[in-house]
């Protein structure tokens, strides 16, 4: 596909605006104006690859095609950057390492409940889920327990990636020397090693699937960090209720740095911790609806 | 409402935040002092709740006045921003009440009304402007930001006059809210302020919605002897020059190349390191200015599609002189910009580049194939389509296997067009290759451009391969070997379980039949409207309206009566092209459909069929839910041009609130009053 020579299809402002309405009924992700040229651009390939013709044809492919799920799921792909990183946002994890894991130690431990549930929402290519195994394991206070992370996303291709665990260069831009030993080399990058992998597992699912989210269970922290920015006002609370649904009472919602409840929900409440600010599902809203 | 009323007055925050959340279940008025109550709650919780709940009942409940008091109050705060909360988000709904409010509100509480007046609309611009000259600079500051966020000619207007405002604090508020509001603004206008110290930079800023020429020797002016502190404001006003058009444009066009050594060690230094619209900005100024330091910068930009368009005229305009800058500028760059860099530079060197440029291009390239960056060999398989020798396809062979299926598929488009110019080399490098799988799919098509018997009996056994998308990829290069052979292969194909092999299988049938003087795979295509699978239908509808199939009609008008939307649309597009005389009979019911891609296929046909009424029923889909079909049926309307269109357009266009639409009914309008002019 050419960059430099307009080649292939135009995208007209009425099927660039149908395309994104479609997306956004399907996974809540909402694209802005100037967005137009990159869906052009990215889906034209789409396009050329299914052997269609233009764009609207494109859009009855999505609309009508027995498989449209599954393209819907492949435009998306092609549309969103995915790229993420090991230990990204490391004041919060911080938060998370040194105020949240030993609370959570504390209440659950107290309970008798020896059972650690995280959710990695929105997960990517899996190395924020790999992150929170790291910082558990190394926290040594869940020793012995059942401990869990999950982590999802809508594209297949980057769950499969999330599985494997094998990196490049750049996803280890921000991670500390210390945690090397959590690597093994391989042909093909860095491999998170077996004891870290087996704590986490990886499954394809579109957060606005409320009904679907309840295969994770009940979790005591749900990561959904720089996710909802795609997501439209109504979406947003869409997801946020399932995130309420899934915490357990007490469970903690970390979002990214830019991210905040303010006119979404007050359902959570909001917990100032040495290094960071994170949302809380109150205690005693067991069986409660947000 | 007992219950409510004791858990807001106790202890519990969630508690008061649920029984906030359950005033607005009760749909009962009389709850309206209680959620007064909650919005000043002392938890933020529930005083957001509370917000929440008064935008969907103050209306209804007769609030709006009570909100109004409370933004007014002074002794809680808490109390104030959320109704201000609601009061911003009920928006026009809420001018009225505050525009009768002003005149009773005390000074030092006005400039709160009228900060809620800006999310109101257009009612409240006039007072907004008198309020802008308010004696209390705090109204007077709120009432141009306000102004700033409603918009418009008046609002405009009125910030306009405060450009030569005494108080700088206005002049800074009257240039953000006319830069936010994207307006045009004369160079007379800006020119004083550029000297003024406290606005020169927003000032600078603001030249980018200058039209005139002359902002464009200001802003050069101001990269030349300015600090690097407002390098990226300039930036981004060249950037939003440019984006405009127009005479100032082409005057930054036309001096761009005469750009001065410190106007470029600036942009430089913005399109390596600078904020994002800036980089952008700068890195187009620098691609007209021909400066090598743009086309690293340019590689990354252009790997994200963030490079508008016109940037990458610039590039293209530039022609083979960039090629060996590219090159070099790729070695620095991340993977992903080291593929655009060659993708670039093999683009370029299609316009006559000289011998040895095309030489060095080949070399780069060439050891590039050793990459293990899927992104990187796709672009070096797309490449070397166009530019590889007989040399290079054992490499291309090698690096199919070596990386994802991806590449494969781009290496095996570059096989197809080499084999072209060296089907030896390309054979030899297939010979003996098992095309198994995914890997195998994308070298089909070269197996299938070397011909002969040897492809067909390659081709014929991809056709059974376990993976579909292998047989996929085999019906596809079946056009390649042509003829009856290759009819009766997609025939077969016609059967496969998979949808999308079938759906292949029609195309190339369509495109078999299209090439032959004979009627080529029309059996098929008829037999292909009885499929299980709808998409295979539809695509045959298509291909046998494409070739005005008359035997097909009476199928393809039982598909459309079948009423399945993906089915029907495509058999109605069909009967369209054919001009089938029985589709009149289907379009009315067709009109009511519940799909609208349905509805608006059977706007087309009606609006494309000379028959009496034809506008008067376009035109009911003006009011039809749908923006989209109201968008067609405005457009089609336009195309009809008669008088009676002309007229359901004018009846429509005042209450058509969807932009899209609003823009359709506007040049369709305009296109009939020149069709009648």
């Amino acid at each position: 596909m050419s960059i430099l020579f307009d080649s292939g299809p135009r995208l007209e402002p009425d099927e660039f605006r149908l395309l994104r309405e479609l997306i956004n009924r399907f996974c809540g992700m909402e694209f802005s104006d100037d967005t137009r040229f990159i869906f052009e651009r990215r889906l034209r390939e789409r396009v050329r690859e299914l052997g269609l013709g233009d764009f609207t044809q494109y859009y009855h492919h999505l609309l009508y095609h027995p498989n449209s799920k599954a393209e819907i799921e492949a435009a998306v792909d092609a549309l969103v950057t995915n790229e993420t990183y090991f230990f990204r946002e490391e004041y919060q994890l911080r938060a998370f390492r040194e105020e949240i894991l030993p609370e959570l130690r504390e209440r659950l431990g107290t309970a008798g409940r020896r059972h650690l549930t995280i959710w990695s929402a929105g997960c990517s290519t899996g190395e924020e889920a790999y992150t929170i195994a790291m910082l558990i394991h190394e926290s040594g206070l869940f020793r012995d327990w059942d401990v869990r992370v999950f982590g999802n996303d809508i594209s297949r291709r980057v769950v499969a990636i999330a599985r494997r665990g094998v990196y490049g260069s750049s996803s280890f831009r921000a991670m500390p020397e210390r945690y090397e030993r959590y690597f093994e080399e391989t042909a093909g990058g860095r491999r998170v090693i077996a004891s870290i992998r087996q704590m986490c597992h990886f499954g394809h699912l579109n957060l606005l699937e409320r009904d679907r989210s309840a295969l994770i269970g009940r979790a005591n922290v749900v990561f959904c960090r720089n996710v909802l920015i795609y997501f439209d006002d109504a979406a947003r609370r869409r997801v946020i209720d399932t995130f309420y649904e899934r915490l357990q009472p007490g469970g903690f919602l970390l979002l990214g740095h830019s991210e905040s409840l303010l006119n979404t929900t007050t359902a959570f409440e909001l917990v100032h911790l040495a290094t960071d600010m994170v949302y809380r599902r109150p205690v005693g809203t067991e069986g409660e609806t947000p | 409402m007992k219950e409510i009323e004791d858990a807001l007055n106790g202890e519990d925050a969630e508690a008061r935040r649920r029984a906030a959340n359950l005033l607005g279940r009760t749909d009962d008025p009389a709850t309206g002092p209680l959620l007064v109550r909650a919005l000043g709650d002392e938890d933020w919780r529930v005083r957001k709740e509370a917000a929440r709940v008064a935008v969907e009942v103050a209306v209804e409940w007769g609030l709006l006045p009570d909100l109004v008091d409370a933004i007014v109050q002074g002794e809680n705060v808490g109390l104030r921003n959320a109704a201000l909360e609601a009061l911003e988000r009920l928006g026009p709904r809420a001018a009225n009440a505050l525009l009768v409010a002003l005149p009773r509100v005390p000074d030092g509480a006005r400039k709160f009304l009228v900060v809620a007046l800006g999310y109101a609309g257009g009612a409240g611009v006039d007072r907004l402007a008198e309020l802008s000259t308010d004696p209390d600079p705090n109204t007077a500051q709120a009432a141009l930001e306000a102004l700033a966020r409603i918009g418009g000619a008046p609002a405009e207007a009125a910030l306009r006059s405060h450009l030569t405002a005494e108080d700088p604090v206005q002049r800074v508020a009257a240039l953000e809210g006319l830069e936010r509001l994207e307006a045009t603004v004369s160079f007379a206008e800006l020119e004083p302020l550029l000297d003024d110290r406290l606005v020169r930079r927003l000032a600078l800023r603001t030249l980018g919605y200058c039209a005139e020429p002359r902002a464009v020797g200001a802003l050069l002016e101001a990269l030349s002897d300015g600090p690097d502190t407002i390098a990226a404001e300039v930036s981004v006003a060249l950037g939003r020059l440019l984006s405009r058009g127009g005479a100032a444009a082409r005057e930054l066009e036309a001096r761009a190349p005469s750009l001065d050594p410190a106007a470029r060690t600036a942009l430089r230094k913005i399109a390596s390191v600078g904020p994002d619209a800036a980089r952008r900005a700068a890195t187009w100024v620098l691609l007209l200015a021909r400066d090598h330091a743009a086309l690293a910068p340019a590689a990354i930009l252009a790997a994200e599609d963030r490079l508008a368009p016109p940037a990458l005229r610039a590039i293209r305009a530039w022609g083979a002189d960039a090629i060996g800058p590219l090159l070099d500028a790729r070695e620095a760059l991340p993977p992903y910009a080291q593929a655009a860099a060659l993708e670039m530079a093999s683009e370029l060197a299609v316009d006559g580049a000289p011998d040895d440029t095309v030489e060095a291009l080949r070399e780069a390239l060439r050891a590039a194939l050793g990459t293990d960056h899927a992104a990187v060999a796709a672009a070096v398989c797309d490449s070397l389509g166009r530019w590889a020798e007989a040399s290079d396809a054992a490499a291309l062979v090698d690096i199919a296997q070596r990386l994802d299926e991806e590449v494969a598929a781009r290496a095996g488009h570059a096989l197809e067009r080499l084999a072209a110019r060296a089907p030896a080399a390309v054979d030899a490098a297939l010979e003996g290759l098992p095309l198994e799988g995914r890997l195998g799919a994308g070298l089909l098509p070269a197996v299938a451009a070397l011909g002969g018997t040897a492809a067909t009996d390659r081709l014929q056994a991809a056709l059974n391969a376990d993976d579909p998308a292998a047989r996929r990829a085999a019906v596809i290069a079946l056009p390649r070997l042509g003829g009856v052979v290759a009819a009766e292969l997609a025939g077969f194909a016609l059967a496969d379980e998979d949808v999308d092999v079938q759906v292949a299988a029609v195309r190339v049938l369509a495109e078999l039949n299209e090439a032959s003087d004979e009627p080529l795979g029309l059996d098929q295509l008829r037999l292909a409207l009885r499929a299980t699978f709808e998409p295979v239908v539809a695509a045959a509808a298509r291909a046998l309206g494409a070739i005005a199939d008359a035997a097909s009609a009476p199928r393809l008008r039982e598909l459309v009566s079948e009423g399945k939307p993906s089915v029907a649309v495509a058999a109605m597009e069909a009967l369209r092209t054919m001009d089938d005389p029985a589709l009149d009979d289907l379009l009315v019911e067709a009109l009511g459909a519940s799909d609208e891609e349905l509805v608006k296929e059977a706007l087309r046909a009606i609006a494309r069929r000379e028959r009496p009424r034809r506008a008067a029923r376009v035109a009911l889909a003006l009011e039809h839910a749908a923006w989209d079909v109201r968008q067609l049926a405005a457009r089609l309307l336009g195309e009809i041009g008669t008088e009676d269109a002309a007229a359901a357009l004018h009846k429509r266009a005042p209450r058509e609130a969807d932009r899209l639409v609003r823009d359709a009914i506007e040049r369709s309008l305009s296109a009939i009053g020149e069709g009648h002019g």
